[in-house]
């Protein structure tokens, strides 16, 4: 069992923030290309994955939705294991969901439990900014925010008109993967940790368990 | 945000233990609307995994004098006049909890801090500045590779929620007790043991030969009716001429799942257990990364992506009750009308039933090294039949930081026996293990007994309520899987158990 620097294929970003911030919206718009005007508490959302290019670096980023479960902050600290990247995000017209972002942000930290917290990798995304006739929060209070928290990235973007999206997961991938040069992984990278594959029904999987 | 709970939903689900959580996402993944609610801010109960920080406040919780519970103005203000209503239980789960750092945690050790010098700490320090890296199940249990959970995980595909490690060791006593050697899982390693001689290995060979064709046509085979009730042993010894030594590999083998077996129930255990062989490795058994605590959150969010909603941390209050049937519940000040009402024992009303009394003993172990050492960290089970009473079921599981249960160099050691005529074995097998000279270190130790058995329902207990089992003492999930489905299809006889195929989200 060798194990060099590790190769990771695989991302996993998280995405906190409020409800009704549009979470679900830009994991869809960045994925799927996709937008509904119809809000609804998220339903169904689970994680989307998308392969990405990053300075010739094929990578699958796998972005976990909250499923709904931070409505009651409720979020379990499964959720949170081995995440690369954690992104904020926001609602430009909605002020609470920006002053909540401090808990949102602490919350992480508790339960994802990262070794090194200054450094993890988070990237915030203040969304709707096509409504800007409603703006609640300034650009600058938001980089303020983002200066004194070690200068966490800042985005605003717009899933319904998919202003800025792109770039912006561009963005958050290059962080999760550059987390990984740091070499501040907080578990060992299993190579032989098993994943039970529904399609395979249980049969033997090639290259399996090691043990 | 919005933090109203629904008016109506068709199933309130109280505690999210593993049962609950299983029937949670069975509810929501038919359709119906699920309500799931806690009073602790984590998931899991007592089927949750803990860092050393979060085990304390666990303890703590567990030690904490039961408060009578009272029916607020507010809450009363709630029922109609032709409705009744009933306080949720906060009933004991945890008992004689009993935590202490080991003498040996004092001890001095030398470290390398980050830049390479050296410098001496306690082993109890050491320990404490990793509290983030345990995680310390309360209900350790292992999963069958080809069980009734990993069949639920696949056809459900909670699976992709979780990663597994493979079992890689299965332990048991020999040389008259005295030794920790390797059971052999499969043919190779049943030929490359030094354990067992040439005849024996021919014998176990020949056995193996016999329950594959078991398993198949049980009926047209000889030599095992006349011993179907009768000690497995007796049928080994007469039939296979398997004694001794050799005899035990394979009971005690088999004693993790079947401790005290009929020549019947001995045979159904090898073949679950060699069904389960060679699946995922050689090992039959899987468990968790990060601890078992993982499995109820992962039905959870099975759940919550179906729509089902999540309320930890909240005040539990009571029932509502109309013609002896639950229409609602208070929770968090709010009345929530519902159909159907289920919760883990903890919240069941004294009044509508109680737990039968089982005891499951525990001991947690956090330890400087392996049991039995080996050149790679090593997942482990020790039977610990052959040095405590059969029924207990007793055995050890151990691992460590390849499955993410603790810091490098460091060993979670979980014992696990039911409770028997008032005794605690466990106690006097935990100390014959770790008290010799060349035993490891235990650095801390955590005692504690936690609830089993069934729950009796009282003939008060309405027809629409339900009470789901604490953790049992078995080894592995089967039952757990069988008792959450059991009550999925008595409350809703057509639908389906968490059935195969999710439509794809766009």
């Amino acid at each position: 069992m060798s194990s060099g620097p590790r190769k990771k294929a695989l991302l996993k970003v998280i995405i906190l923030g409020d409800s009704g911030v549009g979470k679900t919206s830009l994991m869809n718009q960045y994925v799927n290309k996709r937008f509904s005007n119809q809000y609804k508490a998220t339903i169904g959302a689970d994680f989307l994955t998308k392969d990405v290019m990053i300075d010739d670096r094929l990578v699958t980023m796998q972005i976990w939705d909250t499923a709904g479960q931070e409505r009651f902050q409720s979020l379990g600290v499964a959720f949170y294991r081995g995440a690369d990247c954690c992104v904020l995000a926001y609602d430009v017209t909605n002020s609470t969901s920006f002053k909540n972002l401090d808990s949102w942000r602490d919350e992480f930290l508790i339960q994802a439990n990262p070794r090194d917290p200054d450094h993890f990798p988070f990237v915030l995304l203040g969304n709707k900014m096509d409504l800007e006739q409603n703006r609640a929060v300034s650009s600058k209070r938001a980089q303020t925010w983002c200066q004194s928290k070690n200068n966490i990235p800042y985005f605003e973007v717009s899933a319904k008109e998919a202003l800025n999206v792109e770039s912006a997961f561009q963005a958050i991938a290059r962080d999760a993967l550059a987390r990984e040069s740091q070499d501040s992984q907080d578990f060992p990278d299993f190579p032989d940790q098993i994943r039970l594959d529904p399609n395979q029904n249980n049969r033997q999987q090639g290259g399996g368990c090691n043990c | 945000m919005d933090d109203s709970l629904p008016d109506h939903v068709d199933v309130v689900i109280v505690g999210t233990g593993l049962p609950e959580a299983i029937l949670a996402a069975a509810c929501s993944r038919s359709g119906l609307s699920v309500l799931h609610l806690d009073r602790n801010p984590f998931y899991g109960e007592n089927w949750a995994s803990f860092n050393l920080n979060t085990l304390d406040e666990w303890i703590g919780e567990n030690k904490k004098e039961l408060s009578e519970t009272t029916v607020s103005e507010s809450i009363k203000e709630k029922i109609q006049a032709d409705e009744s209503y009933i306080s949720f239980g906060d009933n004991r789960q945890i008992f004689d909890l009993e935590k202490q750092w080991t003498e040996d945690s004092a001890t001095e050790k030398v470290v390398k801090n980050k830049d390479g010098e050296e410098t001496t700490s306690t082993y109890r320090a050491i320990i404490e500045k990793e509290w983030r890296r345990f995680s310390i199940d309360i209900t350790p249990k292992i999963l069958l590779s080809r069980g009734t959970m990993v069949q639920t995980l696949c056809d459900s595909e909670v699976s992709k929620y979780a990663e597994f490690k493979c079992v890689n060791r299965l332990l048991c006593f020999c040389d008259g007790d005295k030794k920790i050697c390797r059971v052999p899982y499969n043919r190779s390693e049943i030929f490359e043991t030094d354990q067992l001689s040439f005849v024996d290995k021919r014998r176990i060979m020949k056995f193996m030969q016999f329950c594959l064709e078991w398993s198949k046509n049980q009926d047209e085979m000889k030599d095992w009716k006349e011993f179907a009730d009768k000690s497995f042993s007796e049928f080994l010894a007469t039939v296979h001429n398997l004694e001794g030594s050799t005899q035990r590999f394979i009971t005690d083998a088999i004693a993790i799942l079947e401790p005290n077996p009929t020549t019947l129930t001995g045979l159904q255990a090898v073949c679950r257990f060699i069904d389960s062989v060679g699946v995922f490795g050689p090992s039959p058994f899987l468990y968790p990364l990060y601890g078992c605590g993982e499995l109820p959150q992962c039905f959870c969010r099975l759940c919550a992506v179906f729509g089902g909603l999540y309320a930890l941390h909240l005040q539990v209050d009571g029932i509502i009750l109309k013609e002896n049937k639950v229409v609602a519940v208070v929770a968090g000040g709010q009345r929530v009308n519902c159909d159907h009402i289920i919760t883990s024992p903890r919240y069941a009303p004294k009044k509508f039933g109680t737990l039968s009394g089982e005891l499951v003993d525990r001991a947690i172990l956090v330890t400087d090294d392996t049991i039995l050492k080996e050149e790679k960290e090593q997942i482990s089970i020790l039977s610990l039949a052959s040095i405590s009473p059969p029924q207990c079921a007793a055995r050890l599981f151990e691992a460590g930081y390849e499955s993410c249960l603790a810091p490098r160099g460091y060993y979670l050691s979980q014992l696990t026996g039911a409770r028997r005529d008032d005794k605690n074995y466990l106690k006097e097998v935990e100390e014959k293990l770790y008290d010799s000279e060349d035993s490891p270190r235990v650095l801390m130790r955590l005692r504690f007994a936690s609830a089993a058995g069934s729950f009796q329902y009282s003939e008060e207990s309405p027809t629409n309520f339900a009470v789901l089992p604490p953790p049992n003492v078995k080894l592995d999930y089967s039952d757990v899987i069988i008792s959450s489905r059991e009550l999925f299809t008595k409350f809703w006889p057509d639908r389906d158990f968490l059935p195969r195929g999710l439509p794809t989200v766009e």
